[in-house]
Order: C-alpha cells, then sequence, then structure tokens
C-alpha cells in the first residue's frame, strides 16, 4: 500500500478511469413474481443477460434490505422463487439456486468480472436477507451448503484471488463469506474455514488491500480490508475453541491483520480489538502457545502505535475512543494471566538461568557466603520470565506519555521481576533535574513504580523460601536505579523547588518501603534466621549507600521558603524517616533541630500573621517534635523567648500550650505522645498517668479563666517545670519525705505511680507565686490546682498526695483563698480539648501489658542487643585506594575499610594493610585537604603503633575502633570531641596497646562543652563496643577497669534510654568472647549490678530485657567456677528472678 | 495505577494540588514554557503533582481538611 501512498493526482485518475472500463453499465428490471425472477436469471452463456438479471435481483434485494417501497411484496417474491428453484433431492450434493451458482462458475472460468461480482454480491444479499426469517434460513443453510462444494469453492478462490485492483470482486466474496460464516449463530462457519484453502485465499494479501490516502474510505463503501477483516473476525467470534486454535495457527495471519491498524476506520479499530480481547485473549481453552505466538512484541507495538491515532475525517471523541480501547486492550494483555502474554514468575526472586526456580536452589544452598556471590551476579542483568513484557516495556515512553506510565506501572505491578529488569536494561535515560515536562513525566512514572507494593514473602509462592531475595533486587524495587546518590543531591539542590520537592517525596517513599522489606525480613520464622537477618542489615546498608546524606536533606529543609507549608511538612517527614529507619545516618549529620522547631513554634503563636496557619505547619510541627525526642541534645526545658515581648517559656510548656488550644483544629496525637515520653523520662509525671491528669486540667482550667488569667497559670506551670527538670533530686527528696509516712516501702512504690514530682513542686512554689497574684489569679491558680489534684486523685489516690494536698490547703487558706477538696472536683470523662484520643487509655495498656508474660527469649535478646562483629574483609582495597582521589578516599570509607584490614587474620594481609596505610597517610599529606595533617597524624600513629603488633598477631581492636571513629570526628571540625582527639593525637606518637585510646579523656575529663557530656559518652560507648572483639581486648578491657567503669556509667539514672542500650550491647558483647562472662559476673558483680537495675527500672519491657541478660550471662558463664565463688549465692538470685 | 490513591479523598486531593502549585508556581511556569510542554502535557503535569497526596494518611488527610474548613469560618 505504501507504493499507492506517492502516486500523484494523475496516478489516482488512472486508477479510477481503469475501474469504469471493467464496470460495464449494469441493467436490470423490476421483478413483480417468482416466475418472472426465475426466468430472468436463468443460465445463460451471453453474460450480458446473465448481469441483467442478477442485476434485476440486486434491486428487488435491495428494496427488502433498505425497506424501500413495499418490502414484504419483494419478501414474497423471493419466497416464491426459493421455493420455485428449491433441489428436488435434499442431500449433501444438492445444489441451491443452480442457476446463479452455474452462472458464476462459468463467469470465473471465462473470467468474466462483472458477473463474478454480481453473483458474490447476490448471494450476500440473500444470505443477509434470510438471516432476518426463522422460515428462510432453511433455505440460507442450503446455500452454506451448496457454496462449500467444489465448484462453488473454486469460484470463490477465484474471486478472492481476483487482481488486487478488482476490489470489486473480492469485497463482495468477502461480505458473502461472512454472511455464511455468521448464519444461524455459525451453522457453517466450521465447514467454511476447514476448507480454508479456497475460502482463505489470498486472505493475507486482501487483509492488506486498504484504502488510499488519495481516496479515503467512507463509511458506506468499505476496503476490501474492512471486509477481509469482518470477514475474519466473523470467523474467530463463530468457530468454537479449536477452531480458533486452528485459525490462529495461520502462519501471519495475525501480523496481517494488525499490520494497518492505523490507518483503519475508527469503528473497525474497536472492532478488532474487542473480537480479540473477547474470543482469543479470554477463551480460556485456547493455550497459552498459540495466544504468546500471536501477541509478540510486534504485535503489541503496533497495538501501542494507535496510542497516538489521528484520523483526519472522524470527530475527536471517536479518536479518542480508539487510544483509549488500545489502552484498556494493552493494559488487559499485559497484566492478566488469562491472555497469555502474562507469565507466572517468582516476584524479586529472579528466574535462575538453568531454568530452575530460584526458590528451589535457595533451599538447597544454605550458606550465607553461596548468596552473597549471588547477590554479586546480578549486577549484570536480571534474567526474568517474562522476556516478551520486559522487550515490549523497554520500546514504552513512560516519561513522555502518561498512558505509557500507566501501562508500564500496571505491568510492573502484575510482575514484579520487571522492575529490577526493567531499569537495570534502561540505564540511559537519566534522571538529571531539568525543569521540563519530560523530567516530570519521568518522576511521576518512577514514583508510581515506588508506590507499587512489594509483593508478599517477595514473591516466592511458597511463602517459606529459607534465602531472602538478592539484596540489589530489593533495592532496586525500593529505590529505582535512575535514583542515585548523585543525582538526588542535585535534585535536592534548593534551586529548584520543584525537583527537590519531588525528589523528598520520593526519598519518603523509599523509606517507607525499606520499612515495610524490612518488616518482612522479620516475620514468622524469618525473626530467628540469621539469613534473614543478615540480608535486613545488607539491604539498610546498601540502601544508606544509594540515598543521599542526611546534610543534604538538612540543607534543602533549610533552603524552603517559610510560606511553602506542605513542601515544610513533607522534608521534616523526610527527616524523621531517617532517624527512624536509619538512625546512623542521621545522627552523623549533627542536626540540631531546635531552632527549627522553635521558628514552627513562633509562627504557630503569633496569632497576628498575615496568613493563616494550615495543617501543614502543625504537621511539620510533630515531625520536628518527634526528631527532637531523637536528639539527646535538645533542651526542652530551657527558656527562650518564643514570641518577643511575651516572655520567657520553655519549648515543652509552649507545646503543651499548643496541645491544650481550643481553637486548634486536629489533635496532634504524635506531639502528646513525645511531650508524654519527655515527660516521664524527666520524671516530671509518672509512667502510670502520663500527662493526661495535667492536660485535663489544663483544658477544664481554660473554660472556667480568663486568658490573662491562664497566663499567670502558664507561667507558674512553667516555672514548676522547669525547676522540676534542672533540680529532679531535691524534689524527690521532698517526695521521699511526703512518702515516708506510709506504711512501708511497698506501699510507697505503689502510690508513686499516680503521685509525681510536679505535685511535688507545685506545693513548693506556690507561696512564693501566690504573694506576687492579685484576688483573681489567686482564684484562677486555686481552681488550676484543685482540678490538677482531683485529676490525679482520681486517678489513683494516696495518702502522700493528701498530704501535699493538705499542705496546698494550707497554704492557700493562709492567704484566705479556698481550695476544693481534693476528689470533689468533677473531671468529666471527656473533656472539651485535647485530652482525648490515643494517649488515654496508655494506664490500661500498661496494665495489661504487665500482666502478659514479659519474659524475654535468648533471640529477641540477641536481636535488641547483638551487634555483629565487625563486617567481612575487602581485601580489594588494598588495590583499589590508589586509584582514588584524597577527598573520596576519606569520604567514601576505603580508609576505614583499609584500618579493619589490620584485624585480619592473615598475616600477609595486615603486612600489606599497615604498608599502605603509610602510603596513604603520606598520600593526604601532600594532598590539599584541609583536615590532612590531623588524618596524616592519626594514621600515622595508627601504623606506629601496629608494627610490632602485625607480626606476633592481631593488633588491638582498640587501635582499629579508635582509628576508625576518630577519623569521622576529624572529617567534622564541629563535633564536640575535636578539641579532645587533636590533643591525643598530638599528645604522644605511639599507643600503648595495653590502653583504651581516649577514654580517660572522656570518662574523667571534663566534658569540652558543658552540654556535651552525653555526646561524647555516646560516641564513647560505640567505639568501646567496636574495641571489644577478642578475649586480648577483653583483657584490656578487665585490667584497666574499664567494665567497671562503663556499668558505673550505666548506674547513672538520667542516662536516656539509647545509651543505656549502647552499654547493655557492650555487655552483650563481653558474654560472646570466652570466658568473658566469667569475668563479668566475679570480678565486676554483674549479676547484682543487672538486679540492681532490673528492680530500679520503672519499664517492665526494660527489665525483662535485664532479666533475659542475667540469664544469658550466667548460661555463657563457667557455672562451675561462679557457683563455688557465690557459694550458691548466684543461684538464689536468679531463682529469686523466676519466682 | 499502582494502589490507586483510592484511600485519598477527592477534597484532600484538589487541596494538595492547591497548595502545591502555588508553592511551586515559579517553577511550574519555567516547565510551562519548555519546549517539550504540549497541550496534552496538561492531564500528565497534573497527575505527577496530584500523586503524593496517597502519602497522607486518612488521619492527616482530616486534619488539614479540617484547619482549611476552620480557616474558612
Amino acid at each position: 500500500m505504501g507504493k499507492r501512498a506517492s502516486i500523484d493526482a494523475d496516478g489516482a485518475a488512472a486508477f479510477r478511469k481503469r475501474q469504469k472500463i471493467t464496470h460495464d453499465v449494469p441493467t436490470g428490471e423490476d421483478v413483480s413474481s417468482g416466475e418472472q425472477l426465475r426466468g430472468l436469471l436463468a443460465f445463460d452463456q451471453d453474460m450480458r443477460r446473465a448481469r441483467h438479471g442478477l442485476q434485476s435481483f440486486k434491486r428487488l434485494l435491495d428494496t427488502i434490505v433498505s425497506g424501500e417501497g413495499d418490502r414484504s411484496a419483494s419478501l414474497a417474491i423471493l419466497r416464491e422463487y426459493l421455493e420455485l428453484v428449491r433441489p428436488r433431492i435434499e442431500g449433501e450434493d444438492a445444489v441451491y439456486l443452480s442457476d446463479i451458482m452455474e452462472m458464476w462458475s462459468f463467469a470465473a472460468q471465462t473470467n468474466e468480472g462483472g458477473v463474478m461480482s454480481s453473483a458474490a454480491v447476490v448471494l450476500a444479499l440473500v444470505l443477509n436477507v434470510v438471516s432476518d426469517s426463522l422460515e428462510l434460513v432453511k433455505h440460507g443453510l442450503g446455500i452454506c451448503q451448496t457454496l462449500v462444494q467444489e465448484r462453488q469453492l473454486k469460484s470463490i478462490s477465484k474471486n478472492l484471488s481476483s487482481d488486487k485492483t478488482k476490489g470489486f470482486i473480492i469485497s463482495p466474496t468477502l461480505r458473502l463469506l461472512r454472511e455464511a460464516v455468521s448464519l444461524d449463530g455459525g451453522a457453517y462457519a466450521r465447514r467454511i474455514v476447514r476448507a480454508k484453502a479456497y475460502t482463505f485465499a489470498s486472505l493475507g494479501r486482501n487483509l492488506e488491500i486498504g484504502s488510499t490516502v488519495e481516496n479515503p474510505e467512507d463509511s458506506r463503501k468499505a476496503s476490501v480490508r474492512t471486509n477481509a477483516v469482518r470477514f475474519f473476525l466473523s470467523c474467530l467470534k463463530y468457530l468454537h475453541s479449536d477452531g480458533r486454535k486452528e485459525l490462529l495457527s495461520q502462519k501471519e495471519l495475525l501480523s496481517h491483520l494488525t499490520f494497518m491498524i492505523k490507518s483503519d476506520p475508527p469503528s473497525l479499530v474497536v472492532e478488532i480489538l474487542d473480537s480479540l480481547r473477547t474470543y482469543v485473549l479470554a477463551d480460556n481453552k485456547i493455550s497459552r502457545d498459540i495466544k504468546f505466538k500471536c501477541f509478540n512484541t510486534k504485535t503489541l507495538m503496533r497495538i501501542l502505535a494507535l496510542y497516538s491515532y489521528s484520523n483526519s475525517t472522524e470527530s475527536e471523541s471517536e479518536v479518542d475512543r480508539v487510544s483509549e480501547k488500545a489502552h484498556q486492550f494493552l493494559m488487559y494483555v499485559c497484566t492478566n494471566p488469562v491472555a497469555g502474554i502474562l507469565y507466572p514468575s517468582t516476584g524479586l526472586y529472579p528466574k535462575e538461568s538453568n531454568e530452575e526456580f530460584s526458590v528451589q536452589l535457595a533451599k538447597q544452598k544454605s550458606s550465607a557466603h553461596s548468596n552473597l556471590a549471588k547477590d554479586d551476579s546480578y549486577r549484570d542483568g536480571v534474567p526474568v520470565f517474562n522476556f516478551v513484557l520486559s522487550e515490549f516495556a523497554s520500546k514504552l515512553r513512560p516519561w513522555s506519555s502518561m498512558k505509557h506510565s500507566q501501562l508500564l506501572t500496571a505491568i510492573f505491578e502484575a510482575a514484579p521481576e520487571l522492575i529490577a529488569n526493567y531499569f537495570f536494561n534502561n540505564q540511559s535515560f537519566t534522571f538529571e533535574p531539568k525543569l521540563t515536562m519530560t523530567w516530570i513525566g519521568y518522576a511521576s512514572f518512577l514514583f508510581d513504580t515506588m508506590r507499587i507494593p512489594l509483593p508478599p514473602s517477595f514473591g516466592d509462592k511458597t511463602r517459606f523460601a529459607l534465602n531472602p531475595p538478592p539484596t540489589n533486587i530489593l533495592l532496586d524495587n525500593i529505590l529505582p536505579l535512575p535514583l542515585n546518590q548523585k543525582v538526588m543531591v542535585r535534585c535536592l539542590s534548593p534551586s529548584s523547588n520543584l525537583t527537590s520537592f519531588f525528589a523528598t517525596r520520593m526519598l519518603i517513599e523509599a523509606l517507607e518501603k525499606l520499612s515495610v522489606a524490612i518488616k518482612l525480613h522479620r516475620e514468622g520464622f524469618r525473626v530467628k534466621d540469621i539469613r534473614w537477618n543478615e540480608a535486613a542489615r545488607r539491604l539498610i546498608d546498601a540502601f544508606c549507600r544509594r540515598i543521599p546524606d542526611m546534610k543534604e536533606v538538612v540543607r534543602s529543609y533549610k533552603g524552603i521558603a517559610n510560606e511553602n507549608t506542605l513542601h515544610k511538612a513533607m522534608a521534616s517527614r523526610l527527616l524523621l524517616l531517617y532517624y527512624e529507619m536509619i538512625p546512623q545516618v542521621a545522627l552523623a549529620a549533627n542536626f540540631d533541630v531546635s531552632p527549627f522547631f522553635v521558628n514552627v513554634l513562633r509562627s504557630l503563636q503569633s496569632d497576628g500573621s498575615d496568613e493563616p496557619h494550615d495543617g501543614f505547619r502543625e504537621m511539620e510541627l510533630e515531625n520536628l517534635v518527634s526528631i527532637a525526642s531523637y536528639s539527646p541534645g535538645m533542651r526542652w526545658f530551657a527558656r527562650i523567648e518564643i514570641l518577643s515581648g511575651k516572655g520567657q517559656s520553655s519549648p515543652f510548656t509552649t507545646l503543651l500550650k499548643l496541645l491544650s488550644s481550643s481553637d486548634r483544629a486536629a489533635p496532634l496525637d504524635q506531639l502528646k505522645k513525645v511531650l508524654a515520653d519527655v515527660a516521664v523520662e524527666n520524671q516530671l509525671v509518672s509512667a502510670a498517668t502520663r500527662l493526661n491528669p495535667l492536660l485535663q486540667a489544663v483544658a477544664l482550667s481554660i473554660d472556667e479563666n480568663s486568658p490573662e488569667n491562664m497566663e499567670k497559670i502558664w507561667s507558674f506551670l512553667d516555672n514548676c517545670i522547669s525547676r522540676c527538670a534542672t533540680s529532679p533530686i531535691k524534689y524527690l527528696e521532698v517526695l521521699e519525705s511526703y512518702s515516708a509516712d506510709d506504711n512501708g516501702d511497698v506501699q510507697a512504690k505503689a502510690n508513686g505511680r499516680s503521685f509525681n514530682l510536679l505535685a511535688v513542686a507545685i506545693a513548693e512554689q506556690l507561696p512564693y507565686v501566690i504573694k506576687s497574684a492579685d484576688a483573681p489569679e489567686r482564684a484562677s491558680l486555686s481552681s488550676f490546682i484543685s482540678l490538677y489534684f482531683s485529676a490525679l486523685y482520681k486517678k489513683k489516690g494516696s495518702e502522700a498526695l493528701e498530704r501535699v494536698h493538705a499542705k496546698v490547703e494550707e497554704c492557700f487558706s493562709s492567704n484566705s483563698v479556698k481550695l476544693a477538696k481534693l476528689g470533689s472536683r468533677k473531671m468529666p470523662k471527656t473533656s472539651s480539648s485535647g485530652t482525648q484520643g490515643g494517649e488515654d487509655d496508655d494506664q490500661e495498656h500498661e496494665e495489661s501489658a504487665q500482666q502478659k508474660d514479659e519474659s524475654l527469649s535468648q533471640e529477641q535478646l540477641e536481636e535488641a542487643l547483638h551487634i555483629p562483629f565487625s563486617s567481612p574483609e575487602d581485601t580489594g582495597v588494598l588495590l583499589k585506594w590508589h586509584a582514588k582521589a584524597v577527598e573520596d578516599l576519606i569520604e567514601d570509607g576505603l580508609i576505614t575499610s583499609l584500618i579493619r584490614l589490620l584485624a585480619s587474620e592473615h598475616t600477609n594481609i595486615r603486612k600489606e594493610a599497615l604498608t599502605n596505610l603509610l602510603k596513604m597517610a603520606a598520600k593526604i599529606d601532600e594532598s590539599a585537604y584541609e583536615e590532612k595533617k590531623q588524618i596524616w597524624l592519626l594514621l600515622s600513629e595508627l601504623a606506629e603503633s601496629s608494627r610490632p603488633q602485625v607480626d606476633s598477631g592481631f593488633v588491638p581492636s582498640a587501635f582499629i575502633a579508635f582509628s576508625v571513629h576518630a577519623l569521622e570526628i576529624l572529617k567534622n571540625p564541629l563535633h564536640p570531641l575535636y578539641p579532645k582527639v587533636n590533643s591525643f593525637l598530638t599528645r604522644s606518637p605511639a599507643w600503648s596497646p595495653e590502653k583504651l585510646p581516649l577514654a580517660h579523656d572522656i570518662l574523667h575529663g571534663e566534658p569540652s562543652e558543658d552540654d556535651k557530656y552525653y555526646t561524647e559518652i555516646a560516641w564513647f560507648l560505640t567505639y568501646a563496643l567496636d574495641a571489644l572483639q577478642t578475649p586480648f581486648d577483653l583483657s584490656v578491657f578487665h585490667k584497666k577497669r574499664w567494665l567497671e567503669k562503663i556499668l558505673a556509667l550505666g548506674s547513672n539514672p538520667y542516662l536516656r534510654t539509647n545509651l543505656r542500650l549502647r552499654v547493655l550491647r557492650i555487655v552483650y558483647r563481653a558474654t560472646c568472647i570466652e570466658s568473658g562472662s566469667t569475668t563479668l559476673i566475679t570480678r565486676f558483680g554483674l549479676l547484682t549490678w543487672l538486679d540492681a537495675q532490673r528492680a530500679a527500672c520503672g519499664n517492665p519491657d526494660e527489665a525483662a530485657l535485664y532479666e533475659a541478660l542475667m540469664e544469658r550471662a550466667w548460661n555463657t558463664c563457667d557455672q562451675a567456677r561462679v557457683r563455688a565463688w557465690s557459694k550458691g549465692g548466684v543461684e538464689k538470685l536468679l531463682a529469686k528472678k523466676t519466682q | 495505577m499502582p494502589q490507586d490513591a483510592s484511600h485519598t479523598k477527592p477534597a484532600f486531593s484538589s487541596l494538595y494540588l492547591q497548595k502545591l502549585t502555588q508553592e511551586l508556581s515559579e517553577d511550574l511556569d519555567k516547565v510551562r514554557n519548555a519546549d517539550d510542554f504540549k497541550a496534552d502535557s496538561v492531564p500528565f503535569l497534573v497527575h505527577a503533582l496530584q500523586q503524593g497526596a496517597a502519602q497522607f494518611s486518612p488521619a492527616q488527610q482530616d486534619a488539614v481538611l479540617k484547619a482549611a474548613e476552620g480557616r474558612r469560618g
């Protein structure tokens, strides 16, 4: 057809002329009876007369079909004629309409085009007319039977194979066949298809004789192709599954069908797509391989081309309908397993190249080693089951078309194995940020891909695969390959809000998906499986390497304009996710959240500001508060001026105020939880009641008191809270004096659950504030305090509480103010604001939790405390580092890997590492790196100190751990330990193997800055854990009494949970080392220490941890020796614990 | 579309889009002037902007909608 498209105007005219020559002007006459018709159609060798007869018959049939004139009379003539020419003998050989058949055959033999055409036209019309009439259908069936006789088949074949310019012969023949196939529900369909040697003659060619560009097809005159397509589709429709299979196996038929689909009229395209879907794809009985052969990439691409279908003569809605239909069709083909293109696959477990399921293979291979090796191998490509879809996917352009993007993500969802495969195969399209529609389109596609949930059990059908899926593939599903660190950093650049917003959104998605993946790693049996635990760790490590550093995210957050609240809310959520999911990355950035968080507070508090605050600002605040609860340096109780002119207030009280302000629309559950945690941690309130009584009292006071008086209450409360937080010991002593009169300790303890330091502080501060208050303020204070005590009393009354209340009452009465009796104030179940919500049920939760089985299994203990001994050696670094620039050496952690090689068990590797360290030190010293001197000094000292040890055996882990952790400090001059590390390095050229470098300066020296004590401790504990690896290390810890000091550190009641956990990790690590537990028990009284900690801590979860650790220590020690040492005391202690 | 944002409320979705368009207006102007921006890019752009609405939990959506109502009232 392509040829014809280039024909010029003359050519087209010539074509029309030729057609005219073959068309003699057909003559015909009106028919008034069946007998007359029989006469007209009697066989005659004179072709002009034959045509005259056929034309007359056609006129009659046309009046019936069109319904013009007297339709019933015409129908009666037809009926009469059919009865007249009905064959006398019924049977297979009977010939219906024998005159016409004979004429046709004769014409075919003599190549008389006019009659060949007219005969087919007339027969097609007859079949069309009789199909509507129940009594005439039998004639139609007779005609069909006649058609499949050999003579007629030859005529058909002759007609169909006419020269392709003779559409006037081919088209009616195809119409005739179509009528024959469809007659009476497809009664003859099968036999007509059986005779495909004749009936399908030249079908492939005929399917490609379409209308030309110059001669666009009008709907009245269908092209040969249209007729051929309709015939073929009718065959599909009326055949049974077996027949369809046979038809589809015809070579290339489907290819001919779709070859020109793009230039078909809309109605035909829709017909083709509908028929293929209904009669082929949805037919369960057609086997997969046949469908698979028919719908290869070529066919799919042709249908894809319909997305950009255009047709100048049709209305826009029709054109849109085609592209929509094509989209639905491809969505069906590519995502529905019945359609035969989508193969069942194993999700994130890649197809094994030897055709075996990797899941099965994974069952056989048990060592973690083989898994590691496998992981690497998928860097050369990801084998998949759905190779056709993989090829098709690579042809899509998801960045420029929404439909392509939708289709591709739908394919990914149906066959998750293709996600990693797609991005691996299509790496050329980068995600470099540009403000273009293409970039946005790609970002949108990537986002939708990331939102595809991970398949259950990572796609393993058995759900019990022993090995996890390869880390790389899983990672590509969480964070598609185009989103690499470099590109993401550029996207986050504050120069464009749009790219940074999109990047933020994607990173949030990735981190949330990572959390789901990690949860899946710990589901069911996997929680105890070392391979799954290892894999989870590997996944997090690999993830951290691919995402931007925390400082980039912080920079991006800082760069957002204040009024862009949605963007800020998302960015702060990303920061929070860093803290929650990958704290190792988040904490390394030393992000001080407090200034930002004060800013948001300010903007929320300033009622007069122009822009009204929306829910996003509050979301941001909640995120920042949660971040603050993770950062050890947060000063909750330091008073700062949040709003100028409104006096100072601590962030804690300001948040409390916000929490209880009644004009807030939505509950801030997250904020409430964090505040309550902070309050409990600082012992302001008890763990049993949390903030609930206080919030309840505040909410009721707001209703009762004027805003001015409320200010007084707030400042009083702020004062009490700050005092409690800054000098808790003072109030603890007062608290004890209140409780001392109680009968016995047990009672006091039970009472303590509702009674708290804040109440004590209120009682103590009241006399001072009352002096400066006027009468209405005093009344407000009295009302608030009585509300607060009533709320406490309602939770759990105690004698101590009554005593405090009495004191308060005394103070008020001495100033002639009345205080309501304890418990006399009514506390509505739900108050007007703030206090309802998730937190209220805390008490019940905690109590029920206590009743539950609290003991912790050893596996859970291991999960909570065990940090694996340092990662496997990477000897490749010995060669790799030479090629790197100094900045990369320092930033990429190559130095760290090299330092760790000093601990290798092979002497030659240790020696190599030592030499390389010296070379590296020299290289750094020569470079222009800013901190080069310090790093050079550190490396040189490490080398000098290790040199004597390298030959004889292991280098002390303390050296390695110190160097690795000190390196992090040297990179960051703002680190509080920076001065200490530097002065340590300049102090002596070599370190003693019997000592822990720098430990003395941290534990015994003053903190470099007042409020950085805990930051220094946190660093030290991480370093100490790393320094404890071998029995030799243990002996250093033992001889220099570091273990004792660490345990003493752990006894500090104000130590935050995460620091306490680090202490316990060191203890756990020691129990893993040979004779570690025995040393700890006999030399440092570990068991009694643990028991004391258990008794002192209020949290049942933590207590369970101590108990489990006691059990672990006992199980791993030399029990005979410990028994003898303690004279049986240890067993008694353990027995007491289990009671 | 995967997880077709089925739990996203239409009201929130449109509010999100409105807010985002406002915050990114400067950059969106640049995109509109880019060579590859055509008339039929608009639905794609809207989809790209709006798809992030699904990242908010129903509770968060309610909170924002409530705050928006409060502002109007």
